[in-house]
């Protein structure tokens, strides 16, 4: 860790050598999922819980679990590792449980209320309709630093970043002093407009370090340059909070690993979807907020790439919620902010939707006995019901496991034991017996809710943004997506359903396969006259202000040691119609400099990309168009090691994984059936199943419903399609017709 | 005009809900037709351009059924969403059978449902299989659409007819196809064309994405089974509501509130309201409301039933879905040719006063009403932020544009205190379950201005156990340009508009006010940071008020603080001294409206002078010698007056307040303050003592416990009886 460079032993095209290793980990809430990677493409997988008040034993320890089902020993691993991954969620539990740093704050003198008004949003965002409708409950979280602990000092730019208060340093330094006596760890500078006139803010950041070595010191500029204070101050203040307890968290983990024989440095996984070296996040903590969600995507990113499906859906449902993101082209989608713990952020983070969907949610009944799921939850602690550590409440979990499609015996490949028992009494006295339906009826009914639920949010992240689900696949995973997906995937109608192999580790394989990025935004408001003056001026503006960002970029690789060959920049402005609020990223068709057949592009894709959101005819020809923002992303590869294609096994017969049979309820069938289930695992390339039938495997179980078939393809991958029955079945208006859509579907 | 209770069942029996389809189709279909309007607001907020739709909400949207009642409302402005189901239904009533697929309408007449003629309203009729199925609608808060005054809220206006044009369900699409000459002309009356274009673009885009994913719901589903999960829908909410009400003693309770100025003149005129409740539901009755103003405050009757809708489901519906169902549970009473049922021609561009009065007297009501329920009590709130306070800047901005815009001030103010907590701070609007404020980096990019400052205001939340939530204030001067014409509209200036419950005190009032040459000179380099140092000739000015900035002049407004709940002298000395501390509560105010005494470095609570001190503020509010032994509390704080077993008692040490025939307040003892008493910012322009109102304190005879205070005209004599047993 001393160096603070990334070690790079591949040669320039990022292969590696044979005999080292790729270790990715990703550290969730309850376990650390390992996953290592030979040269020879070989994937290994391991689970360990995660160890909060001493994180480099569970990290260490689900890399000896993977390591040791592969016959190898940790140090070997460590020692002939070319690369380190960690996806942290260190910050987001800070954040949540507010264990940050005591921070001052440092702000234009009048403007000290700007982070507890919060623009009077900061009290309901991050909340769902249901909790907005509830005023009086809707309480504003505390900002991160107290109203106590931010002082204003004289000073103002306006709007063009002139000075019409100079700054008064003295006062700065005895607003410092001041907070330093107060006891904070961190300070973060705001100041109005210093996004356009930087010159106040830097200095009491420089006066601040230069004074106390030891302060925690972000100033709002560094981190992002846009335009906003109550944003800006807040992320400034968000990022110095969490700052001390991410660098504590890093240097823990890298004398660990360093002890334990590897000798590179620790890269860490960012909200945006790349990676960056430990020592470069001294600054940047609060990139990492969204750490773990983000490596699932970019899996499924790369999954689709293997299998040329360059537009996917990723469900990732585990015990409390379903999070969805979106590929779109072989890209994830991407937000331009964040929303984290109810704190609006400016950082950018691959997208994931979440709702309160999960195999811990509560199903209930309300006062005219309507039945409901979720969005509460039970959590992993007691969780459901069947897992007999005290939970009364029935969950979707004992749903599945009434039905059949959890096997109690090999749950986590028989390391916990599941009670079906108490699952289905849970069922029984709280849903079944008020509704006078049986049990299993019952936990149809609350597989169905969930699925609809979890239909609906996909649909809203596809639809809402203008895109249409039938384009798309499914990936699906976490410890509950693979058991869902077959029943809400068809609802989407989805090109196909995917169960990757890695599904229980699929972020920490995300993670092994992302690049290193650092993003930098400026806010740059000016519209794109008609006239070629107007426009070549602009051009030259434009073409400076990109040279700074990727300047800026560019130190910061240099910072991390990335040689100059793996250095790419991507330029991109954010549009909008003038008077109009919301603007679209458009990516700059050039590496070099600004000119008009560029522009030229640039518009027509923002006309483009406006129209396939908004509906043909939705943009307005004779608008104005103006710029609002100017983006540069550096992306530095890492070397990386490849899968390889598993289609030279020998295509056995699928019985070779077979498990037996045991009881399952499909509606369909009208009850329970004796039903084949198999070990995902044994199942090789070209294997097909049909449904109805169950595959489980370590740490998930996906039940195939008749009407259902499933592939298993080269990367090994469950390929699942076909659509199980009309939901209207579910109504008891049982028809054989397929819907208008699935005829149209059929004869297109 | 009322929307009757249509079933009634014995009170003893739970109300079950039985789905025509069955639960999980229900629930399923539930669940999605909210996820389509979702999306229509969605695609709305990200193609409407102006900042009041897309910074601030000020928009909303709706799914109905064939026969106008809403399904489905966004979570937006509150006020819009009772507007829309009126605007659905007055669209079905005047176009009939004269319908097409692909048409949609544009309507912003009051008459026929608009809250004014601001809000545009967009509706298209989804078909299938040949006849009309659902509607859609659509309703944002334009900048202007015309009239006599920048921003189209003529405070000169005598009648509608001096107003902005009001436009009847032009069809804007017919069959499909964009009717420019009818977009033009709606433009052209407006002195923001360009951003009404966008907003109208957006409208009819959502309208359109609503209409697709309606027909891909009634294809998959089958048009019976989403016909009836529709009535399901209203059915259930009406069940949920009907189950709760259950839980409420039978009663009347009155509240009345007050406006200060039509635009024209200061003036004084009551928004009357008696709320029942009875075996069938609620029924508001706005009788005794004074007759309507040849002055441009008035709001037709879609105002007033949005006002009551709101009240409605934010007391009452926090935990049921939002749709037209709960309304069949309430009943609304009103006399045509009032304020808030104002009959054609009136002036109604600034109905929003009549409105927000209007929904300031329902949350009283209901906040009494709550608090004699020991299920319901923890739903009750006194007021929230009561005036409109917006101000419109028109002029050339720093680039030599002409602009145009609305400054929401109001999203700043305090939220009403609850019964376990104090009010939000700066909680934005009760309408608006999704407000915001501008940041003033955007506002300056935008305006030619510069803030001075932006903090909260000590002393706005009603004092209180649980004080209201705290307002801002902020000051803007003119910067980059010579001058600015601005328009200001609120109310509440010379009493608060933000009543206290059970013995909390009312909140600061509106404040709005200049200071001609405020701004030191150039050579000073220095800004004031707050309005004690902003130098200057100084006016506090009426609410509603036009006036031009020039350079070096200083505006300031300050919305209303919430009103607080319980005697604030039972409030927890730390918390008053955490408030000094964060600097919303001054030093004096401790001890002025809690009593608690604080002293030391750092500050801290004197207990025993605490003590001392409001004991003796006890005994003095009850006529008694300081050494008087007083009723000990039976519980830590009171609900002010309860009722039990046919008496009134105290709620703090259940003395015995009287039968319930009579009015509990004749056997509580009793005085006038000035309106001060509650706070530094009520009735600034006369300096806190009210020409016209007056604070009647009432307090338990027995133990002291202030239990009710009033805020009463001084030419009101006796006591007001607003809490009444049926």
């Amino acid at each position: 860790m001393s160096q603070g460079t990334v070690k790079m032993t591949s040669t320039s095209d990022g292969a590696i050598a044979g005999d080292t290793y790729i270790v990715s980990t990703d550290s969730g809430g309850t376990f650390v999922d390992a996953v290592i990677l030979d040269g020879a493409g070989n994937l290994m997988i391991g689970k360990a819980p995660t160890t909060p008040d001493d994180p480099p034993i569970g990290i260490l320890s689900a890399v000896g679990a993977a390591a040791e089902r592969a016959g190898l020993d940790l140090n070997t691993v460590l020692k002939r590792c070319a690369m380190f991954l960690n996806g942290t969620t260190v910050t987001t539990n800070a954040m949540i449980e507010r264990t940050g740093a005591r921070t001052g704050l440092i702000t234009t003198h009048g403007f000290e209320d700007t982070l507890i008004i919060g623009r009077v949003r900061s009290r309901w965002v991050g909340l769902d309709e249901t909790a907005l409708a509830d005023f009086k409950n809707v309480e504003r979280p505390a900002p991160v630093v107290p109203r106590s602990l931010v002082r204003g000092v004289s000073e103002r730019i306006d709007c063009f970043g002139e000075v019409i208060v100079p700054l008064d340093l003295g006062e700065a330094e005895n607003a410092v002093d001041e907070l330093v006596s107060q006891g904070i760890e961190s300070l973060a500078i705001c100041l109005l407009w210093s996004f356009v006139n930087a010159e106040h803010e830097s200095a009491i950041a420089a006066l601040a370090r230069r004074k106390y070595p030891d302060l925690y010191v972000v100033s709002s500029g560094d981190l992002v340059q846009s335009m906003g204070e109550y944003e800006r101050a807040n992320t400034a203040a968000v990022d110095a909070y969490l700052g001390p307890t991410l660098s504590r968290y890093l240097s823990r983990i890298g004398s660990s690993l360093n002890d334990a024989g590897y000798e590179g440095e620790l890269l860490v996984m960012q909200s945006i979807g790349g990676l960056a070296p430990a020592s470069g996040l001294l600054q940047a903590a609060v990139t990492t907020l969204q750490s773990g969600p983000s490596g699932g995507i970019v899996a499924a990113q790369k999954l689709g790439e293997q299998i040329a499906e360059p537009n996917v859906i990723t469900a990732d449902m585990g015990g409390t919620t379903l999070d969805v993101g979106i590929v779109v082209d072989g890209r994830p989608q991407t937000a331009k902010t964040s929303v984290m713990a109810r704190n609006l952020l400016l950082v950018p983070a691959v997208e994931a939707i979440s709702i309160g969907a999960g195999g811990g949610s509560i199903a209930w009944l309300d006062s005219a006995s309507a039945l409901h799921v979720g969005p509460q939850s039970q959590g992993s602690r007691p969780g459901p019901a069947c897992y007999g550590r005290g939970g009364t409440l029935p969950t979707v979990t004992d749903a599945d496991v009434v039905l059949g499609y959890i096997n109690p015996d090999r749950f986590l490949g028989g390391g916990m034991e599941l009670h079906a028992d108490l699952a289905r009494e849970t069922i029984r006295t709280h849903i079944a017996d008020p509704m006078g339906l049986s049990v299993e009826e019952a936990a149809q009914a609350i597989y169905d809710i969930v699925n609809a639920h979890m239909a609906d949010l996909v649909r809203s992240v596809t639809v809402g943004r203008g895109f249409d689900p039938r384009d798309f696949a499914i990936v699906a995973f976490g410890g509950c997506g693979p058991t869902h997906c077959t029943g809400f995937g068809p609802d989407c109608q989805p090109r196909r359903i995917i169960v990757p192999p890695a599904a229980p580790v699929f972020s920490a394989l995300g993670i092994s396969q992302s690049d290193i990025k650092h993003f930098n935004t400026r806010t740059f408001v000016r519209p794109v006259g008609k006239d070629e003056t107007s426009r070549t001026e602009l051009l030259s503006e434009v073409d400076t202000h990109f040279d700074e960002l990727v300047a800026l970029t560019t130190s910061q690789f240099e910072q991390e040691g990335i040689p100059p060959e793996r250095r790419h920049f991507v330029r991109a402005v954010d549009i909008r119609y003038r008077k109009q609020v919301h603007e679209l990223t458009i990516p700059v068709a050039t590496s070099g400099g600004m000119d008009s057949t560029v522009l030229a592009r640039l518009l027509d894709d923002f006309v483009g990309a406006y129209e396939r959101i908004y509906g043909a005819g939705a943009s307005i020809a004779a608008a104005d168009i103006e710029f609002a923002n100017l983006r540069v992303e550096g992306v530095a590869k890492v070397p990386r090691i490849l899968e390889t294609p598993k289609s030279d096994q020998q295509p056995a017969s699928p019985m070779a994984a077979h498990l037996g049979k045991r009881k399952v309820w499909w509606r369909h069938l009208g009850g329970f059936r004796d039903t084949d289930a198999f070990q995902l695992e044994k199942l090789a390339c070209g294997n097909r199943i049909e449904g109805p039938a169950i595959i489980e495997s370590y740490g998930t179980s996906i039940p195939l419903h008749p009407g259902q078939s499933a592939q298993v393809d080269e990367w090994l991958n469950l390929v699942i399609e076909g659509t199980p029955a009309d939901p209207r079945r579910a109504t008891g208006a049982l028809t054989a017709e397929p819907s208008k859509d699935e005829k149209m579907r059929v004869e297109a | 005009m009322t929307a009757s209770s249509t079933s009634k069942q014995e009170a003893e029996e739970t109300f079950r809900f039985t789905p025509r389809t069955d639960p999980t189709t229900f629930e399923v279909l539930r669940h999605r037709l909210w996820q389509i309007n979702d999306e229509q607001g969605k695609t709305l907020l990200n193609m409407s351009g102006s900042q009041i739709a897309t910074e601030a909400n000020d928009f909303n949207i709706g799914i109905s059924d064939a026969e106008g009642n809403l399904v489905a409302v966004g979570p937006y402005i509150l006020v819009q969403m009772a507007s829309l189901s009126m605007l659905i239904q007055s669209v079905i009533r005047v176009v009939g059978d004269n319908v097409a697929e692909g048409d949609v309408f544009l309507c912003n007449d009051p008459w026929f449902g608009a809250v004014h003629q601001n809000d545009v309203c967009v509706l298209a009729p989804f078909f299938w299989e040949g006849r009309i199925a659902a509607w859609t609608a659509s309703v944002i808060h334009q900048v202007d659409v015309g009239g006599g005054a920048p921003g189209s809220w003529c405070h000169e206006a005598t009648d509608t007819y001096q107003e902005a044009p009001r436009y009847r369900f032009l069809r804007v699409v017919r069959e499909g196809v964009l009717q420019q000459e009818v977009v033009d002309t709606y433009l052209t009356n407006s002195r923001t064309p360009d951003l009404l274009n966008l907003d109208l673009r957006a409208q009819i885009g959502s309208a359109k994405a609503t209409i697709e994913r309606l027909g891909e719901l009634f294809a998959r589903y089958g048009g019976d089974t989403v016909f009836a999960t529709m009535q399901d829908m209203l059915d259930y909410s009406e069940v949920l509501l009907a189950n709760k009400l259950k839980s409420i003693p039978e009663g009347e309770w009155l509240s009345d509130c007050y406006l200060d100025h039509d635009g024209r003149s200061e003036c004084t005129h009551r928004y009357a309201l008696k709320l029942r409740k009875d075996a069938d539901g609620l029924t508001f009755d706005y009788t005794g409301t004074d007759p309507q103003l040849p002055a441009f405050i008035n709001s037709p009757f879609a105002g007033l039933f949005s006002a009551t809708y709101v009240g409605v489901l934010v007391y009452l519906c926090a935990d049921i879905p939002w749709n037209s169902g709960v309304m069949r549970r309430v009943k609304i009473v009103s006399e045509e040719g009032t304020l808030n049922n104002a009959s054609f021609p009136a002036a109604v561009s600034g109905s929003l006063e009549s409105i927000w009065n209007s929904v300031n007297a329902v949350c009283a009501a209901l906040g009494k009403m709550l608090c004699l329920s020991d299920e319901q009590r923890e739903s009750a709130m006194a007021v929230w932020q009561g005036s409109t306070l917006v101000y419109t800047l028109f002029g050339t901005n720093q680039h030599g544009e002409k602009f145009g815009t609305w400054m929401i001030s109001s999203s700043l103010g305090g939220a009403g205190a609850r019964t376990f907590g104090d009010g939000h701070d700066n909680a934005g609007s009760l309408m608006a379950p999704r407000y915001s404020c501008i940041n003033v980096e955007h506002a300056e990019s935008l305006y030619p201005i510069l803030f001075l400052y932006r903090q909260r205001a000590q002393d706005s939340g009603g004092p209180g156990l649980w004080r209201g939530g705290v307002s801002a204030d902020h000051a803007i001067t003119p910067h980059g340009t010579d001058e600015i014409a601005v328009g200001v509209t609120s109310s509440g200036s010379d009493h608060s508009h933000t009543l206290g419950l059970v013995g909390g005190y009312p909140g600061s009032g509106s404040v709005v006010r200049v200071a001609r040459g405020g701004m030191p000179d150039g050579g000073q380099k220095v800004i004031p940071a707050e309005w004690d140092e902003v130098g200057g000739d100084k006016e506090v000015l009426p609410p509603k008020v036009r006036l031009t900035l020039k350079s070096g002049d200083v505006f300031s407004t300050i919305p209303h603080g919430g009103g607080g709940y319980g005697d604030p002298l039972n409030r927890d000395p730390s918390l008053v001294l955490r408030d000094v501390v964060d600097g919303i509560v001054s030093l004096d105010g401790a001890l002025e409206y809690y009593g608690v005494v604080l002293n030391g470095e750092p500050v801290g609570v004197n207990q025993q002078a605490t003590v001392a001190h409001r004991s003796k503020v006890r005994h003095s509010r009850i006529g008694e010698a300081s050494d008087t032994e007083l009723a000990q509390a039976a519980v830590d704080h009171g609900d002010g007056i309860i009722w039990k077993n046919g008496y009134w008692m105290c709620g703090a040490c259940h003395a015995d307040l009287g039968p319930i025939g009579q009015n509990a307040k004749q056997s509580c003892a009793h005085h006038y303050r000035p309106l001060s008493a509650a706070g530094p910012l009520i009735a600034m322009r006369t300096s806190g003592d009210s020409k016209k109102f007056q604070l009647s304190e009432y307090s338990c005879p027995s133990c002291g416990t202030l239990l009710a205070v009033d805020q009463s005209l001084k030419t009101m004599d006796g006591h007001w009886h607003d809490i009444r047993q049926i």
